[in-house]
């Protein structure tokens, strides 16, 4: 999957905020997964909660892979 | 003569920095930053509510990774990071302890009076939260932005709602009564 440019990562940041303007908590939740999931991040829920909810959440493990490679989830 | 040229230019410059400064912040993009921060206030706010330290370590721990990894721009902040998440481990191992009745009442008569309060150890979840509120008080005196200081002063909350709730389980542990209301 191609780097999010910033543009796009800045366009799901503003859709993230019209939804909670509209009180749309849920959609603003549904919409920030669209965010790739910073490796750090990642880390934590993978260690805290395990891979499967990790992967469950529907999170965006674009970033995590590309630095950590396709079988970071299941290692 | 010399001085003051040299204090003349500091000021301008100083000046020049400030007005760069607040165009940054009232670009778009740290606009949009600011708001997105009132949603992790009110994030943090829920989670302190709960009142359960378990939940609260874990925010603060997700909090200190994100810090250590993306914002810490000098040795100083990264040893002060570091010791705290060892800390914040150890407060974790603590917390499962005193879960623990027999455990735990037995690792207390280990601690000194000295290392007590009010009959309670000031064990390692006892310390973090000490120190760790000590540092966020320091963070609070620096410069940064009301929104991210209402965050630091929110991680201070939640640190002391973790904390009664420890002393709880502490005197549960031990025998004692309930504090009065």
């Amino acid at each position: 999957m191609a780097k999010m440019t910033d543009k796009e990562a800045f366009e799901i940041i503003q859709a993230v905020h019209a939804a909670e303007a509209r009180g749309d908590k849920a959609e603003a939740h549904r919409i920030r997964l669209r965010l790739p999931l910073a490796p750090h991040l990642a880390e934590f829920m993978k260690q805290e909660f395990g891979a499967q909810y990790l992967l469950d959440t529907g999170a965006n493990l674009s970033e995590v892979e590309a630095q950590y490679g396709k079988d970071w989830i299941s290692r | 003569m010399e001085r003051i040229g040299y204090l003349a230019s500091y000021a301008y410059k100083l000046n020049e920095d400030w007005k760069a400064f607040s165009l940054k912040e009232n670009s778009v993009e740290a606009k949009s930053f600011q708001i997105g921060l009132a949603t992790t206030l009110g994030l943090l706010r829920e989670i302190g509510a709960t009142k359960q330290p378990d939940i609260i370590l874990l925010a603060e721990k997700a909090t200190l990774a994100q810090e250590l990894t993306t914002y810490a721009n000098s040795a100083e902040m990264v040893n002060s990071i570091k010791p705290a998440l060892e800390q914040l481990e150890e407060a974790t191992g603590a917390l499962k302890l005193v879960q623990d009745k027999d455990a735990y009442a037995k690792t207390a008569q280990a601690f000194s009076a000295k290392r007590k309060q009010g009959g309670l150890p000031l064990d390692a979840f006892r310390e973090f939260i000490l120190s760790h509120t000590a540092r966020l008080t320091n963070r609070l005196k620096g410069t940064a932005s009301v929104s991210e200081k209402n965050i630091l002063r929110q991680r201070k909350d939640n640190l002391k709602a973790a904390n009664e709730r420890y002393m709880e389980l502490q005197r549960e542990a031990l025998g004692l009564e309930p504090m009065e209301e």
